[in-house]
């Protein structure tokens, strides 16, 4: 449509209207980047003891921080694999749900809500549970089928294996509904064809439904990984055995107090996580 | 094969939801169970229900919080989230407008980063952002105020509700707007006569959306709240009965969380039902 001098001076009341929006976001975009600058480089506590300044200080003490650097490797791990599988996962079933009934269909979008719902302390807990070495339910088969168990809470890369099962739990329905939004943009008879061709379905999935999907899929992977970035209420019931970065950044500040070190670790996480979406939003630009 | 390939999705899709009913139902029914049952080493398939740990969650584990009781957690919770979606959807309705609207190369240069911004709020960790912003919010004194959290959520809301209302807008087929405007509408009038009835829709799906996400907020909450303006997912954090080791008990009360989560939820479903999908399909469009 043309604008013309009519109409754009005709946008001045909406004009007005926008601005409360873009002042909160810029305005508390810069608020919290001065605050996080300032706060890395110095020692604050949590105390409310008067800082000092010592410059970069907080950023050397992270690179030769043991304990981030081994939060960074699980993170990496169990970014890899719950990303991974639930995108594989995710893919299978939602074209097992399109492919059914429109009552099974809406049935399956409840049923998908339940997980996204609760929150992950709870199904932390739940998880942990599951597996408990003395009555969880998990090991009570597996025992009755004379599988030895360990206990996961002594056994931290087996804890970590969990966090991944949990995450999977949680996050493979939104991969779902995300790509049933994503079928529902696309024409029905491109695979129907393919069907009757006889094509088995893992091949219709992945000759047909993952390239014309190609932008929904490269959306839920960064989300993923994002949010995977972002677990912390989901180690709460590991109680200690696993760590990843935002958790120990959490620890860093609220109980040892070092506020001025954590704000430290969560400004290279903040460019960790900021460079990823950079460049999904590089390979979205090319599309 | 026609059979075969029918009966291996049934199957699968039998077993998807196996797995994610499964530990659901299964945390609901232990936290009716007695603690002896919920210990024992073999499960315990009849047992007479308690509602002890439903009593300790509203009555007797607030002795665990600073001078109130769950159920006004709850309120704090549902004033939060209730606001700041709203306060998101109202804040948004004019930019998304405009985004909409204006075509010029220096508005699109500034809106789109814009929107990547709100964006990266939601996305970035929530401890990258917390631990600077605690620091602002005790100079200006919003900690631990309704209000500090309410500005934080409607922030953080904006990520879902700029981007679906701007790509809604632009949606709204050209023919409706000319003829608006060559009747001698204003763009005001356009905005609050036509286009907000017409995206109505997208605004109830991404209502739901954002008052999930905010009920549930624990990371920000726990850093920003001590007592006045403690929500419910903190407050369950603090009535964690002591010694905090995740044993039989507290996984009972993790149980009786749950309800709290999952009912809220299923209601916006049930009667939002055909948005959820929509909502998504907006998201990733745009």
């Amino acid at each position: 449509m043309k604008v013309n001098k009519r109409q754009g001076s005709d946008l001045l009341p909406i004009q007005l209207a926008s601005i409360p929006a873009i002042v909160v976001v810029v305005l508390t975009a810069t608020v919290i980047l001065y605050s996080a600058l300032t706060l890395s480089a110095t020692n604050a506590k949590l105390s409310n003891q008067p800082a000092e300044f010592v410059g970069v200080n907080n950023f050397l003490a992270a690179t030769e921080d043991q304990q981030f650097i081994e939060s960074l490797l699980s993170q990496a791990l169990v970014t890899t694999l719950s990303v991974s599988i639930e995108i594989s996962l995710g893919l299978l079933l939602s074209y097992a749900i399109y492919k059914s009934t429109k009552r099974v269909q809406s049935f399956a979008i409840v049923m998908l809500v339940i997980p996204l719902s609760i929150s992950q302390i709870v199904i932390g807990s739940i998880w942990v549970f599951l597996f408990n070495h003395a009555f969880g339910l998990v090991s009570y088969v597996l025992n009755s089928l004379s599988i030895r168990t360990i206990d996961l809470m002594n056994d931290p890369s087996a804890a970590l294996l969990l966090v991944v099962l949990a995450d999977v739990w949680q996050w493979t329905p939104l991969v779902i509904i995300i790509m049933l939004a994503g079928m529902r943009t696309l024409q029905r008879n491109i695979w129907d064809a393919a069907e009757i061709d006889g094509a088995s379905d893992i091949a219709v999935i992945r000759r047909i439904v993952v390239p014309a999907l190609r932008p929904f899929i490269i959306i839920a992977i960064v989300l993923r990984i994002l949010e995977s970035l972002k677990i912390f209420e989901l180690l709460i019931p590991f109680q200690g055995t696993v760590s990843l970065p935002n958790f120990y950044i959490f620890t860093q500040s609220f109980h040892y107090g070092e506020l001025g070190y954590a704000s430290a670790l969560g400004l290279l996480l903040f460019i960790l996580s900021s460079s990823i979406l950079i460049v999904f939003l590089r390979i979205r630009g090319e599309r | 094969m026609p059979f075969f390939r029918h009966f291996t999705r049934v199957v699968g899709l039998a077993v998807a939801a196996a797995i994610v009913v499964g530990p659901i139902a299964w945390t609901l029914i232990e936290s009716f169970k007695s603690e002896e049952d919920l210990i024992s080493s073999t499960p315990v398939w009849l047992f007479a229900p308690t509602l002890e740990p439903y009593r300790y969650l509203l009555v007797s584990g607030s002795s665990f919080l600073p001078g109130r009781s769950f159920v006004q957690l709850l309120l704090n919770s549902f004033v939060v989230a209730g606001s700041s979606s709203i306060a998101a959807v109202l804040l948004s309705l004019p930019l998304a407008f405009l985004i909409s609207r204006v075509r010029s190369n220096w508005f699109s240069r500034f809106s789109t980063p814009l929107l990547y911004l709100s964006f990266a709020f939601r996305m970035v960790p929530q401890f990258s952002i917390a631990i600077p912003l605690l620091n602002v919010y005790r100079t200006l004194g919003l900690t631990d105020t309704l209000f500090g959290l309410i500005l934080l959520y409607s922030v953080l809301n904006l990520s879902i509700t700029l981007p679906v209302f701007s790509g809604a807008f632009s949606r709204i087929s050209p023919e409706v707007n000319d003829a608006a405007l060559l009747d001698g509408c204003s763009q005001s009038t356009l905005f609050l006569r036509i286009a907000i009835g017409s995206i109505a829709a997208n605004i109830f799906s991404a209502l739901p959306l954002a008052f999930l996400l905010s009920w549930n907020e624990l990371p920000y909450a726990r850093i920003l709240t001590r007592s006045d303006a403690l929500t419910a997912p903190v407050g369950v954090l603090m009535m964690i009965p002591p010694p905090k080791d995740f044993d039989a008990e507290v996984f009972q009360f993790m149980g009786s969380v749950a309800i709290f989560q999952i009912l809220p939820a299923m209601i916006l479903v049930l009667l939002l039902r055909r948005f959820v999908l929509r909502a998504w399909e907006d998201y990733i469009v745009d």
